[in-house]
């Protein structure tokens, strides 16, 4: 067999398709063995043969995934410069209630939920008569009682308590029912919601019609003990 | 493959005991025999006694008086001596098969054997971008010819194509591959 004849007959492909048998076979093995141009082609055919098995076996390869950009606004949130601070601004409100308003609030749970005696301030007829003001040293973030009297003349439905701070802002309100201003009225005072200096406590009576008369205004001071 | 031309001024080192240009003959045809004996023997040590058998008669044969006439004729007489070797090798084996009655069908071996076991990932990739360029047609009739080893004529017909085109398609298939293949053989051997 000729270097042509090879060529024309494709016998590379035969010999690797394993198309030859018999004197073809043997006539261009003998080739292959003296044609140095043939013999580089079976054997590259075979290596491509060899490595072909083994990608035909080997299940398509997926590509590996990419993420891609988002397409809506909601990216935005998982941007880094974004994520950063808000994970810090968390780190920091996560502190504050850690170290700071959780033992505070511990603090005043524990002294709301424990015994203590409370000397209250007498507000009754207070301030009625122009005599002095009374005071309270109260603790800070703690409370202290008041007392008074309900002037229930007038046949009122019910009764309104207000407080008011120093500047004259209302910061406390309460519906009193006649009941209750039969005898004089003990009220817990919580610190924070009084403010330092000469507060008052009026007392409204509400008639049927809805009406509003006052009918009394206590003024204490307050001093907060820190 | 180092190619060389086979001519007397080559034969007569051989004959003298030159020792590269025997280490030159022991891998060329190390090689051809490797392509030749791959199919036919199943065992790397089988095909190793076949070689080495085959190379010691052939250097006898040549350093004999009027061994060699024709240096041209180098590889035909090596090839000739390795058919000698491998009917002995098929009768210590006990095998009735001779080379003649051979069935062809065996040159396509589907277990992938030693050699097909050091194919780099560098080739791999290569051949994997030959078959992607391919239609899943030609892939298709590649699995089932080569992978699976089908029966030709049936995998032809199936595809509806008929046997030339399956040389075709191998020809190309091969000759995209080689186009590549030789330049990185050939850039490895200069580094």
């Amino acid at each position: 067999m000729t270097h042509e004849d090879a060529l024309q007959e494709m016998a590379t492909e035969r010999y690797l398709l394993g198309e030859l048998s018999g004197t073809s076979l043997e006539s261009f093995e003998e080739h292959l063995f003296e044609c140095s141009e043939c013999a580089a082609d079976v054997q590259t055919g075979m290596v491509f043969i060899d490595a072909a098995r083994i990608e035909l076996g080997t299940p398509t390869r997926v590509a590996e995934p990419r993420i891609g950009k988002a397409s809506n606004w909601t990216s935005w949130f998982a941007s880094p410069w974004v994520l950063g601070p808000a994970l810090a601004a968390c780190l920091l409100i996560l502190g504050f209630q850690t170290l700071v308003l959780q033992p505070r609030l511990k603090l005043e749970v524990a002294s709301a939920q424990a015994p203590a005696v409370l000397n209250p301030l007498v507000l009754a007829n207070a301030g009625a008569r122009g005599d002095s003001v009374p005071g309270v040293v109260a603790p800070e973030h703690g409370s202290f009682v008041i007392s008074l009297d309900v002037p229930t003349t007038g046949g009122f439905s019910s009764y309104r308590g207000s407080l008011y701070t120093p500047d004259g802002s209302l910061v406390w309100q309460t519906t009193i029912s006649p009941e209750q201003a039969r005898d004089a009225l003990l009220i817990r005072m919580p610190t924070d919601t009084t403010k330092e200096g000469l507060n008052t406590f009026l007392i409204q009576g509400l008639s049927t019609s809805g009406t509003l008369e006052d009918l009394a205004r206590y003024r204490f001071s307050v001093k907060i003990q820190k | 493959m180092n190619f060389v031309t086979f001519d007397a001024s080559y034969v007569s080192k051989l004959r003298a005991g030159d020792q590269p240009t025997e280490q030159h003959f022991i891998a060329y045809f190390s090689e051809l025999m490797l392509l030749k004996l791959r199919p036919r023997l199943r065992m790397p040590e089988q095909i190793e006694d076949v070689k080495q058998e085959t190379f010691s008669r052939a250097l006898s044969l040549i350093r004999s008086e009027g061994g060699l006439r024709h240096a041209e004729r180098l590889g035909p007489l090596v090839n000739s001596i390795c058919n000698n070797v491998l009917m002995e090798q098929y009768r210590v084996s006990n095998r009735a098969e001779t080379l003649e009655d051979e069935v062809a069908e065996r040159l396509v071996e589907a277990t992938p054997d030693a050699l097909s076991k050091v194919i780099s990932e560098d080739t791999r990739n290569l051949v994997r971008n030959v078959l992607a360029s391919m239609n899943e047609r030609d892939r298709s009739l590649l699995r089932a010819v080569f992978l699976e080893e089908r029966d030709k004529d049936e995998v032809c017909t199936e595809l509806g194509v008929d046997r030339d085109y399956l040389r075709v398609l191998l020809h190309r298939a091969k000759g995209s591959f080689r186009t590549v293949y030789s330049k990185r053989i050939n850039a490895k051997k200069y580094h």
